[in-house]
């Protein structure tokens, strides 16, 4: 009954982060067809933005937030104008491809900078909450639950803005059909930047959530990128609902497997769980399944 | 073109290679003949690499994981059963190519963005187990205890690094014209046709099956073999060959050369490897420069920069010898 | 004809990529005008309306808006002017709703959206039980009506309607027509195009042949809808 309990528990928590951290790259994926690959790099930005302003500057929490969140959408800006605005019109296959190699080198270019920047040595956010329940026998940290409610939040304010908001259903009309959007009268340019900054607020949002739960290395943005990649996938690559259900999945099955077989089976299993959708249902959740087949 | 019209052409560029590469290590100081095997190396890695992504169209970054099986039974083998050197090469090729079958079965009905999904979680498995391996089998994080591999340790380096050159040039003169003559066969005709538009192969009959799994065995034996000589070469075997960089590394040298093209994986790898030789000076700022250039090629040149060359080489060729006829004027494909 | 049109195109030249489709192309669009385009298949009909609406450019020639060139501007800003074109193939958007799709064409007029919507809804009965279904369920009836719905959100002073009779049973296309009949009675300016003359009598002003991308007959309605024996020739050539 506990293990359960503590199951759904740290299921929640780590779900509510990895469907943060995984709807910047959905929505991303959905609008542009375009694979992040330096989604990591923005998650260990908010990461690290957060700890100098928060731990160095002594800025309260959800100042750092605030801040980190900013500068995620300007570093999405930024990848927008220099990259994929020139690659605009490439055409497929040329554009997946370029797309995919030139955030590579982005995430290398900001895992470096970082690097330069802060030192290899370890950090680690200040929590937001300090003290603990005990419930049964499970600890309930204030810091995690606060955590994850803040990305429940955060989720209910990104689909509030796709469902109702003006920006949000012409982003959607964007990512169904560039040329019907048009037709409405729907700048796509503006459209697309709008995506990409709104994308990296939400990755910077996770990377600060992430970071008050692990240590801060530069390197630290690639495992949390497997699992929101996984995550997409499962969902369904682009759609947002199907990332948010799906993010909770592997939210509980890593917190079923770090019980059971240990930590250190938490990545193989996730990735194994990734083949299994891959084969049996590729289309994840909510996708269409003539979008991955040959 | 046809394969058998060729062959005096390839023979001819094959001698005009080897008439070039054989003399360099009495030439060239040392530090340029380790790289310079690295690079033959490498270029055989993109090359199969290429052929499978580029060439076949189906988007497998799983090649590292199938070089790195091939340097892992190699040595296992030569340490554990005390084979002989050149067949536990061997045994690492087959070894490589289970590996690649083994990803091109689930793959072949994906498409894009899903492949490559499903063959990142085949690699990052095989890595995450041989990084947590603390039962000896495979090392773990240390790698394989070192072993002695084609030369034998008595010599000196110098004696040892000039063989070692001879064997890997070879390596990649045997495999290019290999590859270049399956290419302009039937079979990478029907490669090429798989690439550009499955449907319309698969209408005309060929078999999407067949030609895939074919593409996967032919593309396992060149990173197979790439591997195998690479475990004999350092005389160890370690799992930093799977990890993030070194497949960005060797990602990049397809896509800077020029994938889709016979010779971009190969002049990827040259750029590459030279480049990660220069930048060695600039110390800390090395990544940052590693990122910038594949940022900078992937936004600028969509294509690489082989089909640039080519242009150049026409150029060049047409100043020298100005065409007698139109027809010679005509864009001629760098295949 | 007066020199206020409120459309002007004007001698378009152009196609996809070296592929010419349209060849020397002028029509005119008056205010409070319906005008027709008809001609067969292929003939670059569907051609003429992208670029009119900014979706391709022409080679060569001008397109006028209220005496304005509009040949150079961003699609969305051509729409942004008051032109709103129902594409062939209605191009929903699928895995929106129904609510979503029409809300997507209130882009232009966002805070008049509930208005408007409450307002074309009532011209549109059979979208009102499928608000909350995703587009791509919808019958081909439905979508067509939710593509007019979704155009005419955006207030437009000129309707461009691609076939809008397309695929439809006899019964859905008479209610289509009653709408566009609405409209025009509503002031809408309308430049529909169709394959055949059927259903225009009563509705289009003027018509224009348009044949291997050249307009080879024009005229009055009443005229040309009548003379059929005229509309045939021009047909076959
Ligand atoms: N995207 C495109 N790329 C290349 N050629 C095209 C494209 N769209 C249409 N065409 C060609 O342009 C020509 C005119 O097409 P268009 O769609 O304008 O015809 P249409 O008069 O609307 O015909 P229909 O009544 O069948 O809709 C055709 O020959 C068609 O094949
Ligand atoms: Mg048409």
């Amino acid at each position: 009954m506990n293990t359960a309990v503590s199951i759904v528990y740290t299921g929640f928590v780590l779900g509510s982060i990895f469907a943060t951290s995984a709807v910047g790259l959905a929505l991303m994926y959905g609008t542009l067809r375009f694979l992040n690959l330096a989604h990591g790099g923005f998650l260990i930005v908010g990461g690290y933005v957060a700890w100098l302003v928060a731990d160095r500057l002594g800025v309260p929490f959800y100042l750092a937030m605030v801040i980190a969140t900013v500068a995620g959408a300007g570093l999405g800006l930024l990848t927008y104008f220099s990259m994929l605005r020139p690659l605009l019109g490439v055409g497929s296959p040329r554009w997946d491809i370029a797309t995919i190699m030139a955030s590579v080198g982005l995430a290398i270019i900001i895992e470096a900078v970082i690097l330069l920047v802060f030192g290899p040595r370890l950090k680690s956010l200040p929590p937001a909450i300090d003290g603990k329940i005990i419930v049964g026998t499970i600890v309930v940290q204030y810091n995690a639950l606060f955590i994850g409610v803040l990305a429940v939040l955060i989720l209910v304010v990104t689909h509030w803005f796709l469902k109702s908001s003006r920006s949000g259903i012409a982003l959607r009309a964007v990512a169904e059909n560039v040329q019907a959007a048009y037709l409405m009268g729907i700048p796509s340019g503006r459209v697309f930047a709008s995506t990409v900054a709104i994308a990296g607020a939400l990755a910077t949002a996770a990377g600060v959530l992430l970071g008050s739960f692990y240590l801060l290395r530069p390197s630290g943005g690639l495992d949390p990128m497997m699992t929101a990649i996984v995550v997409v996938v499962f969902g369904g690559l682009g759609s947002i609902p199907g990332t948010i259900v799906a993010a909770y999945i592997i939210g509980m099955l890593q917190a079923a497997v770090s019980v059971f077989l240990g930590v250190k089976w938490a990545s193989p299993v996730l990735f194994a769980f990734m083949i299994l959708v891959l084969i049996v249902r590729p289309y994840g959740l909510y996708g269409r399944p003539e979008d991955v087949r040959v | 073109m046809g394969v058998r019209e060729s062959l005096p052409r390839i023979s001819a560029t094959l001698l005009a290679l080897l008439a070039v590469a054989a003399p360099l290590p009495f030439i060239l100081p040392e530090y340029m003949i380790t790289t310079l095997i690295m690079f033959f190396i490498w270029a055989v890695v993109a090359q199969s690499w290429n052929l499978v992504w580029g060439i076949a169209g189906v988007w497998t970054l799983g090649q590292m994981a199938i070089f790195a099986m091939a340097g892992y039974v190699t040595g296992w083998l030569i340490l554990h059963l005390g084979l002989s050197p050149y067949l536990a090469a061997v045994l690492g090729i087959v070894g490589a190519v289970a590996a690649s079958v083994v990803m091109a079965l689930p793959s072949i009905r994906l498409r894009g963005v899903y492949v490559i999904l499903m063959t990142i979680s085949f690699h990052e498995i095989f890595r995450i187990l041989l990084t947590t391996d603390t039962s000896g089998f495979t090392g773990g994080i240390f790698g394989l205890p070192p072993f002695e591999g084609f030369v034998s340790g008595d010599l000196g380096f110098g004696e040892r690094t000039l063989i070692q050159y001879y064997i890997a040039l070879a390596m990649l003169l045997v495999t290019a014209p290999i590859v270049w003559c399956i290419l302009h066969s039937r079979l990478g005709l029907a490669f090429k046709a798989m690439g550009q538009n499955p449907l319309y192969a698969a209408a005309r009959g060929i078999s999407i099956f067949r030609t895939q799994v074919l593409a996967f065995i032919i593309s396992g034996v060149l990173a197979g073999a790439a591997g195998a000589y690479w475990a004999q070469y350092f005389g160890t075997m370690q799992p930093a060959v799977l990890s993030y960089d070194t497949m960005v590394m060797v990602f990049a040298m397809m896509v800077v050369g020029g994938w889709a093209s016979f010779s971009g994986p190969i002049l990827g790898a040259f750029i590459m490897v030279w480049l990660s030789e220069l930048l060695h000076a600039t110390h800390e700022l090395r990544e940052l420069l590693l990122g910038l250039v594949i940022f900078v090629v992937s936004v600028t040149l969509p294509d690489g920069f082989a089909p640039k060359c080519a242009r150049l080489l026409r150029l060049i060729r047409e100043k020298a010898a100005p065409p007698r006829d139109a027809a010679a004027r005509l864009p001629v494909r760098d295949r | 004809m007066s020199d206020t049109a409120l459309l002007d195109v004007r001698e378009v030249e152009g196609g996809y990529g070296e592929y010419r489709v349209l060849d020397g192309l002028s029509i005119r669009v008056g205010e409070d005008e319906v005008v027709a385009v008809l001609g067969p298949n292929g003939h670059g009909k569907t051609t003429l309306l992208r670029m009119i609406s900014g979706l391709l450019r022409p080679a060569r020639g001008s397109i006028y808006f209220h005496g304005q060139p509009i040949h150079a501007r961003a699609p969305a800003e051509i729409a942004g002017l008051g032109i709103s074109h129902i594409p062939q193939g209605d191009l929903v958007f699928p895995q929106m709703l129904v609510r979503e799709n029409i809300l997507a064409g209130a882009y232009l007029r966002w805070s008049e959206r509930c208005e408007r919507m409450r307002r074309i809804l009532e011209d549109f009965p059979r979208l009102v039980p499928r608000l909350n279904v995703p587009a791509r369920v919808l019958s081909g009836g439905e979508r067509r009506m939710l593509a007019l719905a979704r155009g005419l959100m955006g207030g437009p002073q000129l309707l461009i309607v691609d076939e809008p009779s397309l695929g439809l049973a006899p019964s859905v296309r008479d209610s289509v027509y009653a709408l566009l009949r609405k409209c025009a009675g509503d002031g809408i300016s309308m430049l529909l195009v169709e394959e055949k003359a059927t259903h225009l009598e009563g509705l289009a002003d003027r018509v224009y042949v348009v044949e291997s991308g050249r307009v080879v007959l024009e005229g009055a309605a009443v005229e040309i809808l009548r003379d059929r024996s005229q509309l045939l020739r021009a047909y076959m050539g």
